[in-house]
């Protein structure tokens, strides 16, 4: 069903992030950073912020991270980042 | 309204949240719809900022994840109206204000004038106000355009004119047409003649026929050097004449009587030690006194003197400030009391008052004075003085040719040229 829905997405030309709810990221140079459809936070410090989406867990790593504009949809992140890493799924 | 801008109508919090479960927290209210920003984490502890209107939420969301919450800063004008609530006439005084300054300024309170030599600033300000210009009008009324077409086609000496509205200050440029002198044409035919009474001294001619000599009496009006040349035929009649433009340079000894008057009795002036001093704001032709002394005398000398002009003329450049000046009057008093001049006393104020209308006389004639004779005589009233000149100096005036009629030919027996 999903590669079904993904078929017809792209057929459609619609845009996959709004109807499957697919993180997208969006990363501006080394400091900062966008991220659509999360579900939640899992940990957030000044060194590391880790975020549930629908594709497993998204984990940020470098120093004076902060969040500089949180909503439903969205998260902007600032900061210096020196790594991005995919973990597998985890439970909080 | 989105952004800063938006987040500071609608008033912010920031607060400080304790405890062990902060990501619980933010997925709490963010469950809940509440945006949040300048999410940090210092020393343990979260700092978050949100909307004002979101405070009881977020205070609900900290308690059931366990976390302790501290305000730390309120931004914003919800916060801003609480603190002056009992400051209500001060904000309405603000917004009186701005609303004054607004409506004042769409009038004209300034009018500089630049660029007028020979007139003077009052006769413009009299000649705009004849097109309905004047200072305190509304200025979304005023056609600079038509104004200015219709000043430069009624006033002849107008060169060039231009009107600017500049905020509250209408700027009138001006540049005044010069008159057009009458010309001569040079080559064109004229006579030269005297234009004062005198004996001619010396001529020389450079151009015309020479009409006077050395030694000759001349009045006003007399021709010295001719412009009409006749030429003369082989039987010594005139044939033709001839036109030029005469040219010479003619010296006549003239006489000048100057003659001057003074009382013996005159009014002395004692002056009082102590003087009385006002001060008066001057602007265009009105004069308002900010400070009046008390005059305790009956005779007095007013002095007038201009203070701080540099600083005057800084501010009247600055708009809403119309043009002004400030001045000092002071008021000397004095008891007068009859006095005489001795003789010599006349005679110095005859002679200064003499010499002064001999160099007004003699200015700019390049003139020699041959003679010269003073005579002082007493009169009943005091004493009279009379300055007599002999002076050499050029005379002449040019004037138009007048034209002759063409000389007829002598005819012979047969009626033929």
């Amino acid at each position: 069903m999903g590669k079904k829905q993904e078929k017809i997405l792209d057929r459609l030309h619609l845009p996959r992030e709004v109807f499957l709810n697919i993180p997208l990221l969006e990363m501006e140079g080394l400091g900062r950073l966008r991220l659509e459809n999360y579900k939640s936070i899992l940990e957030f410090t000044s060194t590391c912020l880790r975020v549930q989406t629908e594709q497993g867990v998204f984990c940020f790593q470098g120093f004076n991270i902060f969040i500089r504009y949180v909503n439903s949809q969205e998260i902007f992140i600032e900061g210096t980042i020196r790594s991005i890493c995919i973990e597998e799924e985890a439970h909080e | 309204m989105k952004g800063k801008t938006g987040r500071y109508l609608r008033g912010s919090v920031r607060i400080r949240v304790k405890g062990l479960y902060l990501s619980r927290f933010l997925n709490l209210i963010t469950q809940k719809g509440i945006e949040y920003w300048d999410v940090c984490q210092t020393g343990g502890y979260l700092e978050v900022s949100f909307a004002a209107k979101a405070f009881k939420d977020v205070a609900y969301c900290a308690k059931k994840s366990g976390n302790r919450i501290k305000v730390l800063d309120k931004k914003g004008v919800p916060f801003l109206m609480f603190r002056y609530r009992k400051r209500k006439l001060f904000c309405i005084g603000i917004l009186a204000a701005l609303a004054i300054i607004m409506v004042l300024s769409n009038f004209l309170w300034t009018i500089t004038i630049d660029g007028n030599t020979t007139l003077t600033k009052l006769e413009v300000l009299e000649r705009l106000e004849s097109f309905g210009v004047r200072e305190g009008m509304w200025k979304w009324s005023l056609n600079c355009y038509q104004v200015k077409e219709k000043m430069l086609t009624k006033y002849s000496d107008l060169g060039w004119l231009s009107l600017t509205i500049r905020g509250s200050t209408l700027e009138v440029r001006l540049s005044e047409a010069v008159e057009t002198p009458d010309i001569v044409q040079k080559g064109e035919p004229k006579d030269l003649v005297s234009d004062r009474t005198c004996i001619i001294y010396s001529i020389v001619t450079r151009s015309g026929v020479p009409k006077v000599k050395k030694g000759d009496v001349v009045q006003e009006g007399d021709l010295l050097i001719a412009g009409t040349q006749e030429i003369v035929g082989d039987d010594g009649s005139v044939t033709a004449y001839d036109y030029v433009e005469a040219d010479g340079d003619v010296l006549g000894k003239c006489q000048y009587e100057l003659e001057s008057s003074v009382a013996r009795d005159y009014i002395q002036r004692q002056y009082y030690e102590k003087e009385k001093t006002g001060l008066y704001i001057a602007s265009n032709a009105k004069r308002t006194m900010i400070f009046k002394p008390i005059k305790n005398f009956t005779y007095y000398d007013t002095v007038e003197e201009e203070l701080f002009a540099g600083a005057t003329d800084f501010l009247s450049k600055l708009p809403f400030v119309p043009d002004f000046s400030i001045w000092k009057r002071t008021y000397l008093g004095y008891e007068p009391s009859r006095a005489q001049y001795s003789d010599e006393e006349m005679q110095s104020i005859l002679e200064e008052d003499l010499a002064r209308q001999e160099t007004a006389l003699l200015h700019n004639k390049n003139s020699v004075i041959l003679d010269r004779q003073v005579e002082m005589a007493p009169t009943q009233e005091g004493m009279r003085g009379v300055l007599r000149l002999t002076v050499m100096e050029k005379i002449g005036k040019e004037q138009p040719v007048e034209r002759m009629p063409d000389p007829v030919p002598p005819q012979d027996e047969s009626g033929q040229p």
